[in-house]
Order: C-alpha cells, then sequence, then structure tokens
C-alpha cells in the first residue's frame, strides 16, 4: 500500500491504518527507538506509541512522507523515554515518577519566547544542514538524527569507519562555528 | 540568544503537517517539561527533529555497491608502495653494484672508444672543407678526419685504464698532427698542441658543419661517446686544478653508470667578427637524463645557463659570476641539487668551464655528475683566449 493510501485510512479514521503503517514502516521505526533505546521492550513501546501519536495527528495532518513522519514521532518518543530511564539511572526513581505525574497535570507552559527559540534554533540548524556537503551532511544526519552507529553508517555508504568519524568531527566542528556565528548560545 | 529551556518545539509531534503537532499534551507536554533541563547536546538533539525531509530522504539512500571498497582498497595500496619501494631500493644497489665493479670513477663523457666521425659541410654547396673560417679573417684548422676508434684487439684483455693511455696518446698525436699539417692555424694553437687535451674535449675541435647565416654562423659538433671505458683523459692533478684541490673530493662519479651511452650535441653561434658568442651543449644519457647548458661569452663576462631532466625534475642554473656560479634548488622536497660553474685554469694549460652538479636524491644517494665539463674546456679555451676573457695558461 501507498503512502498517500495509509494517510487517507488515518483520514478516514479507519483503523487499518495503523496495521498498514506497523506492516510497512514497523521494522523502520523500530531501528530508530532501538537505536536510541538499546532496549526491545522499550522500543516496542516507543514503536506502539507512536501509531498512536500517528492517530492523533491525522488529521489534521497530512504527512508528504509518511516514513518521516512517522520516524520522527518514534525519535521523539524515543528521545524521551531515554531521558526518563537516564534520570532514574541518577537515583530519582520513585521521586521522578511522582513528580512526572503531577507534571501531567500541569497545562503546557511553553512560553512565546521558548517556542520563538525553539523554532530558531531548528531553523538555524536546518540551514546548517543544509550547508554541509552532500556526504557530510548524510552522515551527520545518520548518527545525530537516527542514532546510527560508525559501522553501519560506513557500511550503508561503503566507506571506512575512521572517514566516517572524521567527517563527524569536521560537521560537529562547523556547527559549532556556525552556531558561534548566528549568536546562538544554548 | 541565549536559551535556557528546551528547544523541542517537536518533542513529541510529528515534525510535519498543518498543526506542527503542537497541540499534543498529556504524556507529551510531560516530556516537554523534562526537557527543559536538558543538556546542550540533548537540545541540539531535538532541534534536529526538523530536519529538512528532503535531506532525511537522501540520507537514506545506500551508497551503490563498488566493486572495490576502500577496506580492500587500503591494503592494495600499501602493498603496491612497498613494492615500488622494494624496486626502487633493489635498482639502487643493483647500480651501486655496477659503480663498484666499475673500478676507477667514470667519466663517461669521455670515452675513448667510439668517436664518431665527423664530416664537415659548408653552406649549401655541401662542399667538404677542412677549416672554419672565422670572422676576423683568421682560418681554424679542424679535424676533418675521425679520430681512430681503438681496435678491438687493443682493447681486448687491456684495462679501461691502460686503454685509456693507449688512446689518450694517439688522440694527442692526431691533434699534433693536426695542428703541425694545419696552414691557417692560429696562433694559439701552440699552447694547444703541447697541453694534454681531454678525451673528451676532442669533438669539440671537430667542426662537421658550418652553416652561414647572415650575421651569425653556426657550428655543430657532434659526437656519441659510450661510458664503457673506465679511462680519464684527466689525471687527477688535472682535475684538482679544475675543481680545486679541495673540492677534489667532493667530484664523485659514483652516480654516474659507467655502461651509459651518451650523445653530446655542442652548437656554436659566432658573432660578426667572428668571436663565440653562445655555446650550446645538450647531452643526453639514461641516467643523467636530457641535459642543456647554454655558455654566452662576452669579454670579462661569462654567463651560464643550463637545465637537465634529472630524476625527472627540471633545474635551471643561471649566473653570470666568472669565478663560481653556485644555485641551489630544492626539489620535490627531498632532493636537493647544487650546481656550480667554474671559470678556472688547470695546472697547466687546461683552461675551461667546470659545471659540476650534484644531487642529494631522496635515497641519500650522493650523485656526482661532471656532465660536459671536459667537452667544451678545451674547445672554449681558445676562444676566451682570443676573446680576451682569460689570458693564455
Amino acid at each position: 500500500m501507498k503512502d498517500h493510501e495509509i494517510i487517507d485510512l488515518y483520514w478516514a479514521r479507519e483503523e487499518q491504518a495503523i496495521q498498514e503503517s506497523e506492516r510497512q514502516y514497523g521494522r523502520y521505526c523500530y531501528s530508530i527507538a532501538y537505536n536510541i533505546l538499546s532496549d526491545r521492550e522499550d522500543s516496542d513501546e516507543c514503536v506502539n506509541d507512536t501509531w498512536l501519536r500517528a492517530w492523533n495527528a491525522m488529521p489534521p495532518s497530512r504527512p508528504g512522507r509518511l516514513s518521516l513522519f512517522l520516524g520522527t514521532i518514534t525519535r521523539n518518543l524515543s528521545f524521551d523515554k531515554w531521558k526518563r530511564k537516564k534520570a532514574k539511572k541518577r537515583g530519582m526513581g520513585e521521586m521522578e515518577l511522582a513528580l512526572d505525574e503531577l507534571i501531567e497535570c500541569v497545562p503546557s507552559v511553553r512560553s512565546t519566547e521558548e517556542e520563538v527559540e525553539a523554532a530558531e534554533l531548528e531553523r538555524l540548524i536546518n540551514l546548517f544542514l543544509h550547508t554541509l556537503p552532500e556526504r557530510e551532511c548524510n552522515i551527520f544526519l545518520r548518527r545525530y538524527w537516527y542514532v546510527e552507529s560508525y559501522a553501519d553508517i560506513a557500511k550503508r555508504y561503503a566507506m571506512n569507519m575512521n572517514t566516517v568519524k572524521t567527517s563527524l568531527f569536521r560537521s560537529r566542528r562547523k556547527l559549532k562555528d556556525y552556531l558561534e556565528e548566528e549568536g546562538i548560545v544554548i | 540568544m541565549k536559551r535556557e529551556k528546551s528547544t523541542h518545539s517537536q518533542m513529541n509531534m510529528p515534525p510535519q503537517g498543518e498543526n506542527g503537532g503542537r497541540t499534543f499534551h498529556g504524556r507529551g507536554a510531560f516530556h516537554e517539561r523534562r526537557a527543559v533541563h536538558g543538556s546542550k547536546s540533548e537540545k541540539i538533539f531535538q532541534a534536529l527533529a526538523a530536519a529538512d525531509e528532503e535531506l532525511l530522504a537522501r540520507s537514506e539512500q545506500k551508497a551503490g555497491k563498488r566493486w572495490i571498497t576502500w577496506r580492500t582498497l587500503t591494503p592494495m595500496a600499501a602493498c603496491l608502495c612497498m613494492a615500488v619501494a622494494g624496486i626502487l631500493l633493489w635498482q639502487t644497489g643493483l647500480l651501486k653494484d655496477q659503480g663498484a665493479t666499475g673500478g676507477a670513477p667514470e667519466m663517461a663523457n669521455q670515452d675513448t672508444g667510439q668517436i664518431v666521425d665527423m664530416q664537415m659541410e659548408e653552406g649549401n654547396s655541401m662542399e667538404e672543407k677542412h677549416s672554419v673560417e672565422k670572422g676576423d679573417g683568421g682560418t681554424r684548422e679542424a679535424a676533418d678526419e675521425a679520430v681512430p676508434a681503438a681496435p678491438e684487439e687493443d682493447r681486448a684483455g687491456a684495462s679501461a685504464l691502460e686503454e685509456a693511455a693507449v688512446l689518450d696518446d694517439r688522440l694527442d698525436d692526431t691533434i699534433a698532427e693536426q695542428q703541425t699539417q694545419s696552414v691557417n692555424v692560429q696562433d694559439n694553437a701552440k699552447s694547444m698542441a703541447g697541453s694534454m687535451v681531454p678525451l673528451a674535449e676532442l669533438p669539440a675541435l671537430v667542426f662537421v658543419e658550418k652553416q652561414e647565416k647572415e650575421d651569425v654562423k653556426t657550428a655543430d659538433v657532434e659526437t656519441a661517446v659510450s661510458g664503457s671505458s673506465s679511462s680519464y683523459a684527466l689525471s687527477e692533478d688535472e682535475i684538482a686544478g679544475i675543481w680545486g684541490a679541495d673540492s677534489i673530493s667532493e667530484v664523485s662519479w659514483e652516480g654516474m653508470n659507467p655502461f651509459e651511452q651518451y650523445d653530446i650535441t655542442a652548437t656554436v653561434i659566432y658573432d660578426k667578427e667572428g668571436k663565440v658568442r653562445d655555446v650550446e651543449i645538450q647531452g643526453s644519457g639514461k641516467e643523467t637524463g636530457e641535459v642543456t647548458f647554454r655558455i654566452h661569452m662576452t669579454p670579462g663576462q661569462v654567463s651560464i645557463s643550463g637545465e637537465t631532466t634529472l630524476s625527472r625534475s627540471t633545474c635551471q642554473i643561471h649566473g653570470t659570476d666568472v669565478a663560481a656560479v653556485k644555485q641551489e634548488y630544492t626539489l620535490r622536497k627531498e632532493t636537493i641539487y647544487v650546481y656550480e660553474a667554474e671559470f678556472v685554469k688547470a695546472g697547466r694549460e687546461s683552461i675551461g668551464v667546470g659545471i659540476r652538479v650534484e644531487g642529494t636524491a631522496a635515497k641519500g644517494r650522493e650523485r656526482a655528475y661532471d656532465l660536459i665539463t671536459r667537452f667544451v674546456s678545451g674547445f672554449l679555451r681558445e676562444e676566451m683566449e682570443a676573446g680576451g676573457i682569460l689570458s693564455p695558461g
């Protein structure tokens, strides 16, 4: 089934949309989640949440590329889960969970300023990505968007692993210089 | 722009779409709040979520399958480099062996055996002559006979040095005979007749062609010199006289391949007055490469320029100092060649221009090339003295 057909299913509120999404992009989303979490159960959970988020997002959303749309949801969910796990490891355990539960009661408090700043940073990083050479940009995204390992990236692009590392090192330095030039202080 | 809070505007939302996913609440809102305390790297990671679809889609594409990958190419290149290095080392050792077996130091362009007979022609008439007319009215008798090559039976069994000595004597006799038989011999020929003339200089005295031009007379001198002999035409004392006693030890012939074949051509250009204005000498050898030197003479000053293709590099020297011209060039970072041109007067009457080229090759092997020094020295002596550049020795 093609992307637009699956999207139509979502818009038609057909539950088959989730089945088709899972069949078509289940492995893709799972790989993104697993790259971030390195845990099967957590990854499965994130992928399942992805279908739910997609169900809630469509309509009104009508993504151009369904794979990237779903992948982004998975990435964000996985990242959140990773941060929670990380916090637990730091010893916040039950306290953190309690606070988490309370935070659910608080309405979203992102101020306009925060939204603007976030959007600005995203815009600048996007522009930065366009300044990179194609291969360098690809490597950068595979590493920091898909969180792929050096070995996987090297295999994907038929490169030496050291070349991948070197490319990423250069890209990071470029990003730092770029953000400094733009006056961004994070 | 200073940011203390989360930047992840799309933390729990799709990157695209009409609502941008920003209406999600519940757990999503919770996670956003947690991100407030995220590190800098986390903020960038979150911001990356908004990367353009086209970039992400492009990164999805895998590289085409290569028939050879870097993983295999790298060791292959290393093996190739090692093989090349091995061949070079082997060749270097071979050359050293040849130099060692050659016995005495070599001067390949002073071969004694194969001086080619030259014919003399004048202008377009193709009429043979035995002399080249000079502009000042004087004529110079040049040898019209080929210097006889040593018979095979003479060479067989004789050492190279002995052979050289025999041929040297013969050539001395030949020159003396030519000079004594000459009707219009130059005044300074007497000093030449009594001198010890290096073998390699002799071809320069043989004028084989003269082309009349409007203002310039050109004489081409050709000879093919084989380096198969290990003889010297100059004694060590004479070499010391040319190079100076202190530098004799620096003149090394190790780099010369004694079996190398050298072809040398000299072109002499006269001015209106019949004096030598330019001498262009071109030589070539497998070891030495192409060599070209130009000697421009004016009273009191000599300009020497030259270039050679040693080790496939091009070098140039330019100088006007009569006493010495020295230039150093660094080629390809590891190779240094030193050119020295000296206007010297040897112990007795060997006066000439000495050009020495020394090179330090990449492997640290020193090479010394005496290119065409002796070839021109005997010939130029006459002209230099006539032009007042040097006083007769």
